[in-house]
């Protein structure tokens, strides 16, 4: 065994590898965090070195339930005595599904799971929750992130009617200060508004939505969940347009009207806005979607960093120079960073991007770095 | 120049400079003030605070680390040993760990951070039995134990 520094009698003649304490073997071990192999090695070398690799180990946890169901136990056994070890875990990656798959003594683990756990960030991959887990994962008292990807909630409620909701309905995740959903399937997106109406979004700071478009009463539902004035930044899907249901990107401009914080701010490229307050998202630093969004939003905010996301090339009546460039350089900052992700880009423009963007550090065109490429070749250092 | 002693009685005069690279000798240095008396190191023998002072004098010059960094981001290479410090820390096993414990002592996070990633880089790839083997550690698992650590570290294999 390797003995504990208390078990020691003081003395240089001791090799000096008895002598390490804890603390130090501890910045070891966590130097090796990604390292889950080696770690546990380590675990299995000597009591001591146990108890001090399981923190580390427990940190980050990755737990596929719907493959190897079996983890559920081996994970709560590792937790020791009373779960205590519980308080260690901090990031959960959790796969999981109440539907059919997953047996009986398996969501049992799963509640213990939940009941012992310190976790401040989750992610929930490929999951179908009953209503009833998905509470339960929501109120782990020390979660501040939650991402979704590709989740469902099985069977999802009913859209209630917005005159007829209960506004006083418990939310929990009062803690929550970062969203990520994302989802691929058109029919995940009736999961939604089940999702966020269990939130408590009043201190939510990153909100991410991302996937296909939403039907104009998903569109209605989530952006009534979104707390006025507490975004920081804000991706947002596309909709379908849906006469029973107000216009939504007409709600969406609202919706952003009543967010003075926001400072990135991220739309999907088929978003279209037909106008916004000159004073509104006075803090927008970072912007991604459309050239017409760009067109519309960057001038006169201080943004410094655009990403123009368009599917297409600019429309056919921008001439040589594209007029988006134009109005992006009305930025009320100088712009350092812009990104083309899908526009054919002509290197003729060049000269004139110079003039336009004099402090501009980053000039990406489908991930290639042009600036260092055309500006060389311009003779720009 | 301050004068250093070790447990060993040896006395080192050094550059006041290279001495506090040590956040001890500094805060006692302030503490006391200037004076001619040796500054007592009773748990560094001489022949590890003469390595210690090497590390000292050639990183003298180097920009404090922000009070506020962030383990998770600077520690998480654990390869990324600078060249000097790679040829510096190859000692042996009894040094290497005699300077972790004196670079603890004294306060010298940077040399703490070589030889804590040094120690990592040893460990990594190796079996339970190769790390006993290394460090002279007994098994003081019983074969019942063993077979419970494994199951319980099912869930983290293969990831």
């Amino acid at each position: 065994m390797l003995p504990s520094t208390s078990q020691i009698a003081p003395g240089l003649m001791e090799p000096a590898v008895h002598r390490v304490p804890n603390e130090l073997w501890f910045d070891i071990l966590r130097l090796l965090r990604r390292d889950r192999s080696t770690l546990l090695s380590v675990s299995q070398v000597c009591k001591r070195l146990r108890s001090l690799t399981i923190p580390v180990l427990l940190h980050q946890v990755t737990l596929d339930l719907v493959t190897s169901p079996d983890h559920a136990s081996s994970f709560l056994a590792m937790l020791g005595s009373n779960y205590d070890s519980g308080r260690f875990v901090r990031r959960m990656q959790l796969k999981l599904s109440t539907r059919d798959v997953m047996s009986q003594s398996t969501l049992t683990d799963v509640w213990e799971l939940l009941k012992v756990v310190s976790v401040e960030d989750l992610v929930l991959s490929s999951s179908k929750l009953s209503a009833r887990l998905f509470d339960a994962l929501i109120t782990i008292p020390t979660l501040q992130s939650l991402n979704l990807q590709n989740c469902t909630i099985y069977p999802p409620d009913p859209i209630i009617p917005l005159e007829t909701k209960d506004c006083d309905q418990p939310r929990s995740g009062r803690n929550l200060t970062s969203l990520e959903v994302t989802w691929q399937e058109a029919s995940m997106t009736s999961s939604l508004p089940a999702i966020l109406s269990r939130l408590d979004m009043s201190k939510l700071q990153h909100l991410s939505l991302a996937g296909s478009p939403c039907s104009g009463a998903v569109t209605t539902e989530l952006l009534n969940t979104v707390s006025p004035g507490s975004l920081k930044s804000f991706r947002f899907p596309p909709a379908r347009r849906d006469a029973r249901f107000p216009d939504p990107y007409g709600l969406l401009r609202d919706n952003l009207v009543n967010q003075p914080h926001i400072r990135h701010l991220s739309l999907h490229p088929k978003i279209h806005l037909t106008s916004i307050p000159a004073d509104a998202l006075p803090n927008l630093e970072r912007f991604e979607g459309s050239y017409a969004m760009a067109e519309l939003l960057v001038p006169g905010r201080p943004v410094t960093q655009v990403t123009i996301t368009t599917e297409s090339n600019f429309s056919a009546n921008q001439g040589d120079m594209p007029q988006t460039f134009k109005a992006i350089a009305k930025s009320s900052k100088p712009v350092k960073y812009l990104e083309l992700e899908e526009i054919k880009f002509e290197e003729e423009w060049m000269d004139d991007l110079r003039i336009l963007f004099p402090q501009l550090e980053h000039l990406r065109v489908q991930s290639i770095n042009f600036l260092s490429k055309v500006y060389c070749n311009y003779g720009v250092s | 120049m301050i004068n250093l002693t070790t447990s060993d009685n040896e006395t080192f005069t050094v550059d006041k400079k290279v001495a506090e690279k040590s956040v001890l000798i500094k805060n006692m240095l302030e503490d006391v003030g200037e004076s001619d008396q040796a500054i007592p190191l009773p748990n560094v023998t001489a022949s590890v605070l003469k390595k210690v002072l090497e590390w000292c004098e050639h990183h003298k010059d180097d920009p404090a680390p922000p009070e506020n960094e962030d383990k998770d981001d600077t520690r998480k290479r654990t390869t990324d040993i600078s060249e000097w410090d790679q040829k510096f820390i190859a000692v042996d096993q009894e040094m290497l760990f005699e300077i972790i414990l004196a670079a603890n002592y004294l306060d010298i996070k940077a040399l703490l951070d070589v030889g804590c990633k040094t120690v990592a880089n040893m460990i990594k790839g190796k079996t339970p039995e190769e790390i006993r083997k290394l460090f002279n550690i007994v098994n003081d698992f019983t074969p019942e134990e063993e077979a419970q650590i494994k199951k319980e570290n099912e869930w983290a294999e293969d990831r």
